[in-house]
């Protein structure tokens, strides 16, 4: 890439994430919320483009840099999908978009030092969560799995030298693991691993009740009644 | 918060699975009390990171199994890193080798965590061998002494030099 090229992306990434930055409001005209989210989604494409034209030609750093703006960019994406979601009546969808927002940003202050802005956006996001949303319940497991392979160059996650979470030459390490051999535990937390695993409904009876927006269902399916909370123990992100 | 409690025989235990102590750094299974043989051990699934790292920073690992291992993969919000031992014979032959751990792992937690320095909470432990002789009897009194962690990162350099204390202390 050349050095025009990447001051080109470095100023219109400056541009596009100083100008979402005043959508965060719920204030803000919806439709207008919506272009923007759009705009950033394009941007963070241009972004993933740019970032595969490096990989392998030897700037390691660079190729980080670009990951870690992606990563500040689906930040900022996620943070107005969540005010969308909110706004549209979403609110579990609204949930999710802000904890994937959370942790992009963490990646993106991990993985390069450019993007320490991340931080300001991390500390508004926490006090999104601690005002928008009720104090949840999580669920968490413990498991072994038949097997782990590292994402960067799929040998056994044993024999490589990659360390998860880490990022290499524009792409983050990750363990990916086999099927589970043996289920330890699932168990309701306070502080999960990961916020995406959430208690969202209670059931009593024949209601189960929405624990984010307390609304009440009647349940027919006689199977389905009893009482017991429901939560989603795996999900991508 | 920073605990330290007396652990006898790990040695013993990891001589019976023929680990040679005094070659390096051992890091521990979660069961080692329980397991009757190796395929027994269960490990954490950040011993393949912590083990990288130390790899890459010059520092003696004895593996207790090579190769693939069974892990625990735990998802909750603590950061589990594997307890790790140190014999006497190995850190008075290698007095520089457990601080360089302890910073590598440090590091890797620094960099890993930015943004949750406050609030990630992480647990660690090292268990320490210490021998004294008693220069009238001339016996030798060997204790084993395990220092845990369980906290934030910022409070994560008291216990290193609780940990780098215990090693000079003899």
């Amino acid at each position: 890439m050349l050095l025009s090229e990447s001051k080109r992306l470095d100023a219109e990434f400056n541009e596009i994430m100083n100008s979402s930055m005043r959508y965060l409001f719920p204030v803000r005209d919806l439709d207008l919320q919506i272009d923007k989210a759009n705009a950033l989604g394009e941007f963070i494409s241009k972004l993933i483009q740019a970032k595969f034209t490096l990989i392998g030609t030897g700037n390691p750093d660079f190729a980080n840099k670009l990951l870690a703006m992606e990563y500040f960019a689906i930040s900022m994406h996620l943070c107005l999908v969540m005010w969308i979601d909110l706004r549209i009546g979403k609110p579990e969808s609204a949930w999710l978009s802000l904890v994937d927002a959370q942790r992009s940003a963490k990646l993106a202050l991990r993985v390069h030092e450019s993007c320490s802005n991340a931080r300001n956006l991390l500390d508004i996001m926490d006090g999104y969560e601690a005002i928008l949303f009720p104090k949840r319940m999580f669920c968490s497991h413990s498991a072994i799995f038949e097997s782990c392979t590292c994402s960067i160059c799929d040998a056994p996650f044993d024999n490589c030298d990659h360390i998860s979470g880490m990022a290499y030459d524009g792409q983050l390490c990750s363990e990916i693991s086999g099927p589970i051999a043996h289920l330890d535990h699932v168990a309701i937390v306070e502080l999960p691993y990961d916020k995406g695993c959430v208690v969202h409904a209670r059931v009593e009876g024949d209601i189960e009740t929405d624990l984010l927006t307390l609304v009440e269902t009647k349940i027919e399916d006689e199977a389905k009644k009893g009482t017991y909370f429901k939560f989603t123990i795996l999900r991508a992100n | 918060m920073i605990t330290s409690t007396e652990c006898p025989n790990i040695r013993e235990k990891l001589e019976q699975f023929g680990v040679m102590t005094s070659d390096g750094i051992v890091l521990l299974p979660i069961n080692l009390e329980d397991a009757a043989a190796v395929d027994d051990c269960i490990f954490l699934p950040s011993v393949r990171n912590v083990r990288k790292l130390l790899r890459n920073h010059d520092v003696a690992e004895v593996p207790i199994v090579s190769g693939t291992f069974k892990a625990l993969d735990n998802r909750d919000n603590s950061f589990l890193l594997p307890t790790i031992f140190v014999a006497y014979s190995y850190w008075t032959q290698n007095p520089d080798a457990v601080s360089v751990a302890l910073n590598v792992v440090a590091s890797y937690l620094f960099d890993f965590f930015k943004g949750s320095e406050k609030t990630q909470v992480v647990e660690f432990g090292v268990i320490v061998e210490q021998e004294k002789t008693q220069t009238k009897t001339k016996t030798t009194e060997r204790t084993t002494t395990q220092i845990s962690f369980k906290g934030t990162l910022e409070e994560f350099e008291p216990f290193k030099d609780v940990v780098e204390h215990a090693l000079k202390r003899e």
